[in-house]
């Protein structure tokens, strides 16, 4: 962890508002990434990032400053996109409105539709699966570290993410994503 | 390279976050089958639809929202605390409150009741309780006894026995018992003690009465015409209630009106004493009771 991040926290332990806007701008992304794939749902995923930051922010004089932060933060947004789920499966899903597609590039188009197939086919995973698979692939975190965040052993979390490995290219196989023309994903 | 060895080996590369389009031997397998294929090409599109993938960004204020509602759940909390605290202060200043009272009116209590207790140790007379009862009982209910007093010293009611009241009339019938005599303390009547202890060969009253084979036959003979004379005076004795009724132990005779009798038993009450008297307070069962002289009746 580096010593600006270190600073930071402290400062925030301190009551520094100035601080704390800071720590948030740092992580806002990752943590918005984490919840938006795992939620598939814009305006939940800020709520979610948001109640994730301000737990993060109530319970910062509770955090190890032995442990690495961003795990802790992560596992904080995890469960919170876990509840999530879990009271959504009580109430109906979220309708995400039917947005015309702008008649742009092809590139870029065929990058949303590839977007677009991506998050169903993560929607289609189970919440564990999906979970520890956006930690590896997309959080970048360790086997060790999600295990820690989903609180399940080291080889628990390993399962999971080549479970999830394989039912999303079977997800996307049974779409015809790679049946149709070969996409070339690129930075935009 | 089989397609299960093929699937491991990606796996693994893919855990150590190595480029799977350097590995030569998932390359080659993947040239010459297509399910592998497409699960290599799946995998690398996956992964980049991840990472370069679209994703919205929030909203401006999105670090500013969640800090003002950082700060405002903080400033409710503090308040929350400090109405607490002073909820708790506020009960505790009740609860002492409370206590003070309680001790104060637990010494009231105490206060009053040693008053109570010193001024009823101090209307006992010489240490020997007396009470209203025994008071009553000695001005009226056993003025009998106390007639006698001179000569019973010590009478013990348990013992008192139902006598005739032309008892002395009848004196003569029991002259020939008088070679034996009573057992201390025996409760029977005077007849039925008097006539086994005049059995000196053991025989019971009631063995020579019911003609058992115990009994001589003179003593047979004596007691029943002991019987028949009691049996033709007692057809000419006037039928007249007993002087001294026997009871059991515990209870007392009441022979004066029962008006007087709540009279005296309402003065036993603290703070019913009328003005003058000095009438004890002590429960009527706590009464001495004076011994029998059995010395009385030989």
């Amino acid at each position: 962890m580096s010593d600006e991040l270190r600073i930071l926290i402290r400062r925030s332990l301190a009551g520094s508002q100035d601080a704390m806007l800071q720590l948030v701008e740092h992580f806002r992304g990752r943590v918005f990434g984490l919840c938006y794939r795992m939620l598939g749902h814009r305006q939940d995923a800020e709520d979610v990032a948001q109640e994730t930051f301000v737990r993060m922010l109530r319970s910062l004089a509770r955090w190890d400053s032995t442990r690495e932060f961003e795990p802790w933060l992560l596992a904080i947004a995890a469960n919170r996109c876990r509840t999530a789920l879990a009271s959504r499966k009580t109430r109906p899903a979220p309708q995400t409105l039917a947005v015309p597609v702008e008649d742009r590039s092809g590139d870029l188009q065929a990058a949303e539709h590839l977007n677009e197939e991506m998050m169903l086919a993560l929607a289609s995973v189970r919440d564990e699966y999906r979970q520890a698979f956006l930690l590896f692939h997309q959080q970048q975190l360790s086997y060790a570290e999600i295990a820690e965040s989903l609180d399940c052993p080291i080889g628990t979390a390993k399962t999971w993410v080549h479970r999830a490995r394989k039912e999303l290219i079977e997800a996307l196989s049974r779409r015809g994503v790679f049946e149709e023309k070969q996409y070339a994903v690129r930075s935009v | 390279m089989q397609c299960e060895a093929f699937e491991q080996r990606l796996n693994q590369l893919l855990d150590r976050r190595l480029p799977v389009e350097a590995d030569d031997r998932l390359l080659a397998h993947a040239h010459v089958c297509g399910p592998c294929r497409r699960l290599l090409q799946g995998q690398r599109l996956l992964l980049e639809t991840l990472q370069f993938g679209e994703t919205p960004d929030t909203s401006g204020d999105f670090s500013r929202e969640v800090v003002s509602r950082h700060v405002t759940q903080q400033q409710l909390a503090q308040q929350e605390s400090a109405r607490r605290q002073a909820e708790l202060r506020r009960s505790g200043a009740r609860r002492l409150v409370r206590t003070v009272s309680a001790i104060a009116a637990l010494a009231l209590i105490a206060v009053f009741v040693t008053a109570w207790s010193s001024r009823r140790g101090g209307e006992q007379d010489g240490g020997r309780p007396r009470t209203a009862i025994a008071e009553a009982a000695d001005s009226g209910a056993s003025r009998h006894v106390q007639q006698n007093s001179a000569a019973l010293p010590a009478m013990d009611v348990a013992t008192l026995v139902a006598v005739p009241a032309d008892y002395e009339l009848y004196q003569d019938l029991f002259d020939i018992f008088e070679q034996s005599p009573l057992e201390a303390g025996d409760a029977r009547t005077p007849h039925g003690q008097r006539r086994d202890a005049a059995m000196e060969s053991g025989a019971t009253a009631s063995s020579i009465a019911n003609a058992d084979s115990l009994g001589t036959v003179e003593q047979h003979d004596q007691y029943a015409m002991l019987l028949d004379d009691w049996r033709m005076r007692l057809a000419e004795m006037p039928a007249e209630p007993l002087q001294v009724e026997q009871i059991t132990g515990g209870l007392k005779p009441i022979t004066e009106p029962f008006g007087v009798a709540f009279d005296l038993l309402r003065q036993t009450l603290p703070g019913e004493n009328l003005p003058g008297q000095n009438l004890p307070v002590e429960k009527p069962q706590a009464r001495r009771r004076p011994r029998l002289d059995n010395a009385r009746f030989s």
